[in-house]
């Protein structure tokens, strides 16, 4: 159930990873808002959670819920880290529907076409 | 790098530009996970985890090893649905405990799919009820379980209490057909709602 | 003739006085040495009245107090005794009275451990569960203002649960957890995770290391009292230094502080507590008890591991050295750490495990309500949640048996739709069959609810 390459989920505790903090810099991140890595930053003086978030997302975009998912970190505390680490360059972000809109008619449509195409 | 970090069902196409989320709610054991794992082009990942035996304790401190299966988990899917537009799946759980953690979720989704279970539908009420309230847009699909009754349309239709728009479909969570079918009422639903004085999520 | 007689008799008188001066000499003498005889016993009745007297007020408490220090516990007040059966006697009863004091330390450390140790791995295990209860909440809400609150919590039980852990440890017990192997960077940060003043520890350097399963959680505790006691003895706004670096046939974790530092007699006391070999009375940590190092000397005799408080940090204050042996060591795994885990529970799947026994609702209405109503499957897991039934909301059910709902309204202000008429069914109010069916669900969750499902939640 558990592989030997988890890591040890219990240990460092989440006010450790943000340093205290619970509020991102930013209140920008949703769930799917899509976040890939800068390629040219440096990654030393990062903290070991930050590198990895790097290192995870240096080869492509994922959404704030998958990177979560991957670093086994809450949702809240990955969003902190992301809120730093655009700050600093390290992450961009591709914004997803904003909240308020309405979901235009066109991408209902194209969700419709892309599913039907799944058939 | 890790190979498997650059293999393409990890990550997403370069040309992705747009996000769109849909949630898939329903009560513990209704098929969530199944359904969001038969659509999903990447291995379902939670954003939660219950504790394994990592944490638990190696001597006589009892009734910890219980607690660790309490956990609801939140899973997702990811379907690239073209060059541009990928959709997420979000399995929330029907516990009414969880009302803040839907304001959360429901934020910027499309609308949901009621996942409902025949055999206790009532405990499908809940749910439906908490999505009427945030005014998220749903159908309903029976996932059909093997052994459980089938019901004509419209005594479902009459014990949900559901809007004669309100779309009710078959579903076979463990089959990615009828799941994308079931997607597709949901969407169908959902465009045939977009005149902008009717919206308000 | 006649004048013999005067002349005998004078002999006569003369050779008794003789006699009688004799006698009395002797008589003088011998008193005189009956005399010196009593006064020497007397004296010597004295000493030894003296003697049991500084027995009982002076040397049996001073070994009551001290019955493993035989330096600090007086001799014979009289040296002249010194070699005789009373003295012999004496002690007989010194070495009666240190076994019945060592016998009774004895007892009441264990008696007092005992007791300790059991308390403590209750809270222990409390904490323990708190904190899972805490990083399901951290993982299940998306909200900075929950999470802010939720880091102070995590973080006060963090502590809560070192104590507890730090004096069962002193008392006998194992530190409690089993942990995967992780980073050395890993377990010092999780040391970091359980003291108060966590943000002014700096980790600055990693070593690609980590530390063996068995290992982590005593060096996490080790180091975190390390940690406290470094942030406790120096300013506020100073920071507490951490370096990791790899050393000849194993590694350090070195701890520097700005604090005052401890004097000579200090580091040697700290040393001999650091080693683990001093025994250890749970009675005697003082007011308030000390348990920071002898903690760490149990852990490290413990499980194999050294520490050392004798330099001087660079800033002034203690720099500890934690020196881990190859032994506790191991490489880092460097697989993937975010590689998808594994969907290990599938509760969506339909249940076919073990069921538990579900004990059917009682009561005779809820009986004949039950006939018009499929009864919901048993739950395939005893720990899952509370079903999510809303009693107010059953409205009867179809005429195939389907349980019936009444829609709700949006909490917004703009309905989407026309609110629905409520449907009487059947002959009854409304009202009454909710209420009625409410009893039947408050009887089948009571009937489902199983000892872990303890959220107490009115749903």
């Amino acid at each position: 159930m558990t592989p030997p390459n988890r890591r040890e989920k219990g240990l460092v505790r989440p006010y450790v990873v943000t340093d205290g903090r619970a509020h991102p810099t930013r209140n920008t991140f949703d769930l799917v808002t899509l976040v890939v890595a800068a390629r040219d930053r440096p990654l030393g003086g990062l903290s070991p959670e930050k590198r990895r978030l790097m290192q995870l997302c240096m080869p492509g975009a994922l959404s704030v819920a998958e990177v979560s998912g991957h670093l086994q970190l809450p949702v809240s505390v990955t969003k902190v880290l992301l809120g730093d680490l655009v700050d600093s360059g390290h992450i961009i972000t591709r914004a997803p529907i904003p909240k308020a809109q309405l979901p235009d008619a066109q991408i209902l449509q194209e969700v419709l076409d892309g599913l039907r195409a799944r058939l | 790098m890790d190979s498997a970090l650059a293999s393409d069902d990890v990550y997403l196409r370069e040309s992705v530009r747009t996000a769109v989320k849909l949630l898939v709610v329903g009560h513990f054991a209704v098929g969530k996970t199944t359904f969001v794992g038969s659509l999903s082009e990447i291995k379902p990942l939670r954003t939660e985890e219950t504790m394994t035996q990592a944490g638990a304790f190696v001597d006589d401190l009892a009734g910890i090893k219980d607690k660790t299966t309490t956990t609801v988990a939140m899973d997702f899917g990811r379907l690239t649905l073209s060059e541009s537009l990928v959709l997420y799946l979000f399995g929330a759980p029907g516990q009414q405990r969880f009302t803040r953690l839907w304001q959360d979720m429901t934020r910027g989704a499309l609308g949901a799919l009621v996942l409902a279970d025949t055999r206790r539908l009532e405990q499908s009420f809940g749910v439906m009820g908490l999505l009427e309230e945030h005014g998220l847009p749903y159908a309903v699909a029976v996932n059909h379980f093997d052994g459980a009754p089938v019901f004509p349309e419209a005594e479902i239709r009459e014990a949900l209490d559901l809007l004669p728009e309100t779309p009710l479909v078959s579903c076979d969570a463990r089959d990615r057909a009828t799941s994308v079918q079931a997607l597709i009422a949901l969407v169908q639903y959902l465009l045939s709602r977009t005149t902008p004085h009717q919206e308000n999520v | 003739m006649k004048s013999d007689i005067p002349a005998v008799a004078f002999w006569c008188l003369a050779a008794g006085a003789l006699a009688v001066v004799v006698l009395l000499v002797r008589q003088q003498l011998i008193t005189r040495a009956l005399r010196a005889r009593n006064a020497t016993l007397e004296g010597r009745v004295k000493a030894r009245d003296e003697e049991v007297r500084h027995l009982a007020t002076v040397r049996l408490p001073a070994l009551a107090d001290a019955p493993h220090q035989p330096v600090l516990v007086p001799g014979l007040l009289d040296r002249r005794l010194a070699g005789t059966g009373f003295e012999q006697s004496l002690q007989d009863v010194m070495d009666l009275l240190a076994g019945v004091v060592d016998r009774a330390q004895v007892r009441a450390d264990q008696s007092a451990k005992a007791a300790l140790k059991a308390s403590m791995r209750a809270l222990q295990a409390l904490a323990n569960e708190q904190q899972m209860s805490i990083s399901d909440m951290q993982d299940r809400h998306d909200n900075p203002d929950v999470l802010r609150d939720l880091l102070e919590i995590d973080h006060a039980n963090s502590q809560f649960g070192r104590r507890a852990q730090a004096i069962a440890v002193l008392c006998g017990s194992w530190p409690g957890r089993q942990r995967a192997s992780s980073p050395m960077t890993d377990v010092v940060r999780g040391a970091k995770s359980r003291i108060r003043d966590y943000r002014r520890v700096q980790v600055r350097t990693q070593v690609e290391l980590a530390v063996v399963s068995r290992a982590v959680e005593p060096v996490v505790l080790a180091v975190a009292e390390l940690l406290d006691n470094a942030a406790r003895h120096s300013q506020p706004n100073t920071t507490v230094e951490v370096n990791l670096q790899p050393a000849h046939n194993g590694a350090c974790i070195v701890i520097d502080d700005a604090g005052v530092g401890m004097d000579g007699p200090e580091v040697e006391r700290a040393t001999r507590v650091l080693s683990g070999q001093q025994v250890l009375d749970v009675t005697r940590l003082g007011d308030p008890p000390k348990f920071g190092f002898p903690v760490i000397g149990v852990l490290a005799d413990r499980y194999g591991f050294t520490v050392s408080v004798d330099t001087r940090s660079p800033y002034g204050g203690v720099r500890a050295v934690v020196f881990l042996p190859s032994a506790l060591l191991t490489q880092i795994e460097t697989d993937d750490a975010y590689a998808a885990p594994p969907a290990s529970v599938t509760p969506s799947e339909p249940a076919a495990g073990a069921l538990p026994t579900r004990r059917p609702p009682s009561g005779a209405e809820e009986e004949s309500l039950r006939e018009g109503l499929r009864m919901p499957e048993p739950e395939p897991s005893h720990a899952q949640p509370q079903p999510d039934t809303e009693p107010e909301w059953l409205l009867g059910s179809t005429t195939g048996g389907l349980p019936k709902r009444r829609r709700r309204q949006p909490a917004t202000t703009q309905p989407t739709s026309p609110p629905p008429a409520p449907a009487p069914a059947q002959g009854r109010s409304a009202e009454e069959i909710a209420r009625r069916m409410g009893a039947f669900a408050r009887g089948t969750r009571s009937g489902r609810a199983t000892p872990d499902d303890d959220e107490g939640n009115p749903l």
